[in-house]
């Protein structure tokens, strides 16, 4: 893993989940410079304390709507260099639409439940510290349940689908072949497939092609 | 505690509740050796004149009073501001006038409408087109001519029922001064015999007359809401207004309190369950190169499934409480105040007698303001009283905390307006900042 230590603001306003996560993140070698309860208060230390990474709940006071949604909009619009991950409660295609409209670099859109899986949670985090991008699979499979392109996707075979699904998720060719237990070598056979019989342009770096297969999903 | 602003006119009584046969006090003391029981004469006495010192009887006696001038200052304006009106109609600018007259009408019969509430008779308007533009139209509204009407009618009624309802009051000076005719008449010069007998006239007079006026004010006020209450098909309709308004407050009560257990269950347990696994999950990483760190987080999972349960209980016992079907409301709010931080204590009368869905809303205003209290109002010491009055059942809460508690703002306090609104109660919030607060919810008993 990175020597760079690399510095995270946690926001959640449940003080057991906040300190759960305060002590996993130090604990997997971040250095935690600030944990808040509220949307603005997350504003003001992440503008003080420019982090590397801002961890965020969506609900947060005092409407416990979408003020943590809203304030990693803010974030990203204000401070593109912050990576930010979100954490929702429920999964939300709307939500995770706003958040990762254009561009998905250094982006993360995942159920809470997911910090659960320490070791997966913690190399999301590290991919979207490092500018990928971290999309929940059960986001992924709400967009395909809806996807306009029904038809089209019916001519994956079942591994592709799950392909294209870690891809989506923002999985890297690595991650995608160690998530399947198949080669690298098949992954991206299985990669080019996808994007032959999708007719979608081939994009280097994984990030760029959850764009690519996010776009394509919603079927514009 | 002021008196809520609610409709209470159950409370006023008193009508139906005659008197004893009156024995007027003897005007001399008895001889000695006198088998007459005192304390029995002094308790008669006392009930024969207990009203004079009560609201229902003054605020009758003030009703009727006012009301003889109101009448004839309304007819005045009536007669004076009509007339010019009409007179001007036909100078053409009088058409101008005629909707600000018509709003006058409106204004005058409405008072005379809230006037009825001092003794306890809530009229609800009729149902009335209101006056647009010009008001033109106003002089073709039955419903217009009805409270002109009214106002005429009421120039007669306002200043006789008024006499013949405070008569006795006028009265009383005149016999027990020995001049009830007011012509220098002395019943002492005819017969000193005859003063005696006015001075008892005059002693049961004084207790008679706050009864009679608060009868003839029940009975003026039934004139006037049969003028400007609504009639029986109006008042179905206004029923109608009423409960689908109600509907819609229940529907909303519903939505607010699925609303709260979700936010309950995302907010709490959820958040509980994932701080869990995520111990766990650390747990898992470190048992076995750190296995007293491993240890550590286990025990702290373990504490939060026991914070987990703790609140799926209290989840539990807000939604639908058990023991409130087997054991009654003084069961399940003892069960709710026993966990309480501060000391609550809790009445519940014993013949409360209420059917479920009664009891429920009863239980859910208790559990729901009880929370409140918990949550907002920094309180010391909190009571409970569930009490019978008449007809209603009433839940008071009260506490000696920090006040200013509004049911427009926070969840809590509008879900309980919407779920008293939604049985046809009343609820009284009143809560100076500052403290104290007290929270008296009142519905029907029947449900």
């Amino acid at each position: 893993m990175g020597e760079v230590v690399l510095r995270a603001v946690v926001a959640d306003d449940s003080v057991l989940l906040r300190d759960g996560i305060v002590r996993l993140l130090t604990d997997s070698g971040f250095d935690v410079v600030a944990a808040v309860g509220d949307a603005d208060r997350l504003l003001d230390a992440v503008t003080e304390l420019l982090p590397d990474l801002a961890l965020i709940d969506v609900r947060m006071p005092p409407t416990h709507t979408d003020e943590g949604l809203r304030a990693a909009i803010e974030i990203r619009r204000r401070f593109p260099q912050i990576a930010v991950l979100v954490l929702s409660q429920y999964v939300e295609e709307r939500y995770a639409g706003e958040l990762l409209a254009g561009n998905v670099d250094g982006v993360g859109y995942l159920l809470k439940d997911r910090v659960i899986d320490v070791d997966d949670f913690v190399a999301s985090l590290r991919r979207v510290a490092a500018g990928g991008s971290a999309v929940d699979a059960e986001v992924i499979s709400q967009i395909l349940g809806r996807s306009r392109r029904a038809s089209e996707l019916d001519r994956l075979t079942p591994r592709e689908r799950e392909v294209l699904t870690c891809m989506a998720e923002g999985l890297s060719n690595g991650g995608i072949a160690e998530r399947l237990v198949i080669s690298p070598g098949a992954v991206e056979k299985h990669i080019s497939n996808v994007f032959t019989k999708l007719d979608l342009e081939p994009e280097d770096g994984a990030h760029r092609r959850v764009l690519a297969v996010l776009t394509f999903l919603r079927g514009v | 505690m002021p008196p809520p602003n609610g409709a209470t006119w159950r409370e006023n009584g008193g009508v139906s509740d005659l008197p004893p046969p009156p024995i007027p006090p003897a005007g001399r003391p008895q001889p000695l050796g006198s088998d007459i029981d005192w304390h029995r004469l002094e308790a008669i006495a006392r009930r024969w004149y207990q009203p004079l010192l009560e609201r229902p009887g003054w605020m009758a006696a003030l009703y009727l009073l006012v009301g003889m001038f109101s009448s004839i200052g309304f007819f005045v304006a009536l007669i004076v501001v009509g007339s010019t009106v009409f007179g001007l109609c036909f100078a053409g600018i009088g058409l101008l006038l005629i909707g600000p007259f018509f709003r006058m009408v409106e204004a005058l019969a409405g008072a005379e409408r809230k006037m009825t509430e001092w003794v306890g008779v809530r009229v609800q308007p009729r149902p009335i087109t209101p006056i647009r533009g010009l008001g033109i139209r106003a002089v073709g509204d039955r419903e217009r001519w009805r409270q002109v009407g009214f106002l005429a009618l009421n120039l007669v009624v306002g200043v006789t029922i008024g006499n013949v309802g405070l008569a006795a009051y006028w009265l009383v000076p005149r016999f027990a001064f020995d001049d009830p005719t007011g012509f220098n008449v002395s019943l002492f010069g005819i017969n000193p015999v005859l003063w005696v007998v006015g001075l008892a006239i005059a002693a049961l007079l004084l207790g008679a007359a706050p009864r009679i006026a608060v009868f003839v004010a029940r009975f003026k006020a039934q004139v006037t809401s049969w003028f400007l209450g609504p009639d029986q098909l109006a008042a179905a309709e206004l029923r109608v207004e009423t409960l689908s308004t109600q509907r819609q407050e229940i529907l909303d009560a519903v939505a607010l309190e699925r609303r709260r257990i979700e936010r309950n269950l995302h907010d709490g347990v959820q958040q509980q369950l994932v701080a869990i696994g995520l111990d766990l999950g650390m747990a898992a990483n470190h048992i076995y190169d750190d296995p007293p760190r491993a240890k550590e987080l286990i025990g702290s999972a373990r504490e939060k499934v026991q914070g987990s349960i703790g609140e799926l209980r209290q989840l539990g016992r807000g939604l639908h409480p058990a023991i409130l079907e087997d054991r009654g409301i003084d069961a399940a709010l003892s069960a709710v105040v026993s966990g309480s931080p501060i000391p609550i204590s809790v009445h519940v009368d014993p013949d409360l007698d209420l059917p479920r869905d009664v009891a429920e809303t009863v239980y859910f205003v208790a559990n729901e303001s009880i929370a409140n209290v918990l949550k907002h109002a920094k309180a010391r010491v909190a009571s409970v009283h569930v009490t019978r009055v008449g007809e209603h059942v009433r839940v008071t809460v009260h506490d000696d905390g920090i006040g200013g508690a509004d049911p427009r703002r926070g969840s809590g306090l509008a879900g309980i307006r919407a779920r008293v609104n939604g049985v046809d109660g009343v609820l009284t919030v009143t809560s100076p900042v500052g403290g104290p607060t007290t929270i008296v919810a009142e519905m029907r008993r029947d449900g």
